[in-house]
């Protein structure tokens, strides 16, 4: 996992320095959350980043530094996602297949069958609803605390510990349904 | 599924494109459609329907009905009369 750097002191910096600096840290990090949010929806994962920093930076002067720069940049991409699923009128990962008609084909198959079970396990996570998905996503995947979490969703701590426990329950008997093993 | 690097991994190959960074900054330099247009509407096209309406009040008021502009209906009134002098003023002069 890649070490990023600490947040930025907001008093000491001009906005354009503590723009340049959240992207610089988190570009990578939200682009990845994008594309594991949206993945097999069709929806790019690209664009929707540089919307999600092209809207932090129209909003830095709102920026206080009161959250943290990377609970705001991943709050942010939240409600990114959710206006372009949206928009989409995108309700499930598998709703995109079935009105396609056919299964996706894993990319890039080395013969070993890891690129097709990586494409399963992020299909089934796709397929959770979006509060169990993001959860899973938000603590598995970016390595967030529940006090991270907390403040993007505007939750408690303790909601999104069961949250999250009901959410890796549902993945595992989703895995488990396809006889797929983790 | 305790803290899952399985997880974490199962992402990694997700890295964004080459010369994203440098496509944003092109972004952040282009006007943003929605504020050139809020700005279009609030400098331009406000002001053209300010001096719009100047204009219309202008002509309304410009040429005045003599009848109706008591201004003028005196202007005309004196008018008239020094017409009305003239003849006279010129047989006194000759």
């Amino acid at each position: 996992m890649m070490t990023l750097p600490t947040d930025i002191d907001t008093d000491a910096h001009p906005p354009q320095a503590v723009f340049r600096h959240g992207v610089d840290a988190w570009y990578p990090a939200i682009y990845r959350h994008i594309a594991a949010s949206t993945y097999g929806t069709g929806l790019d994962a690209d664009d929707l980043t540089q919307d999600v920093f092209m809207k932090a930076w129209r909003k830095i002067d709102t920026f206080d530094g009161r959250s943290s720069m990377k609970t705001w940049l991943y709050a942010i991409a939240r409600t990114t996602v959710l206006d372009a699923l949206r928009r989409r009128k995108i309700r499930t990962v598998m709703s995109v297949f079935s009105e396609r008609g056919a299964s996706f084909e894993p990319e890039g198959d080395r013969g070993d069958g890891t690129a097709e079970l990586r494409h399963h396990l992020r299909l089934a996570i796709a397929s959770l609803p979006e509060a169990y998905r993001t959860v899973i996503l938000w603590r598995d995947v970016d390595g967030l605390s529940y006090a991270e979490i907390a403040a993007i969703a505007g939750e408690s701590e303790g909601t999104l510990r069961s949250r999250h426990f009901e959410a890796r329950k549902r993945l595992r008997d989703h895995l488990t349904r396809n006889g797929i093993t983790p | 599924m305790n803290d899952h690097p399985d997880l974490r991994s199962l992402y990694e190959d997700l890295t964004p494109p080459v010369g994203a960074a440098a496509r944003l900054r092109t972004r952040l330099r282009e006007p943003d459609l929605m504020e050139t247009a809020v700005w279009v509407f609030t400098h331009r096209v406000a002001a053209g329907i300010a001096a719009a309406w100047i204009l219309v009040g202008f002509l309304h008021v410009w040429p005045a009905d003599p009848v109706q502009d008591p201004d003028v209906s005196a202007w005309v009134m004196v008018d008239t009369s020094l017409d009305d002098l003239l003849p006279e003023t010129v047989s006194t002069l000759e």
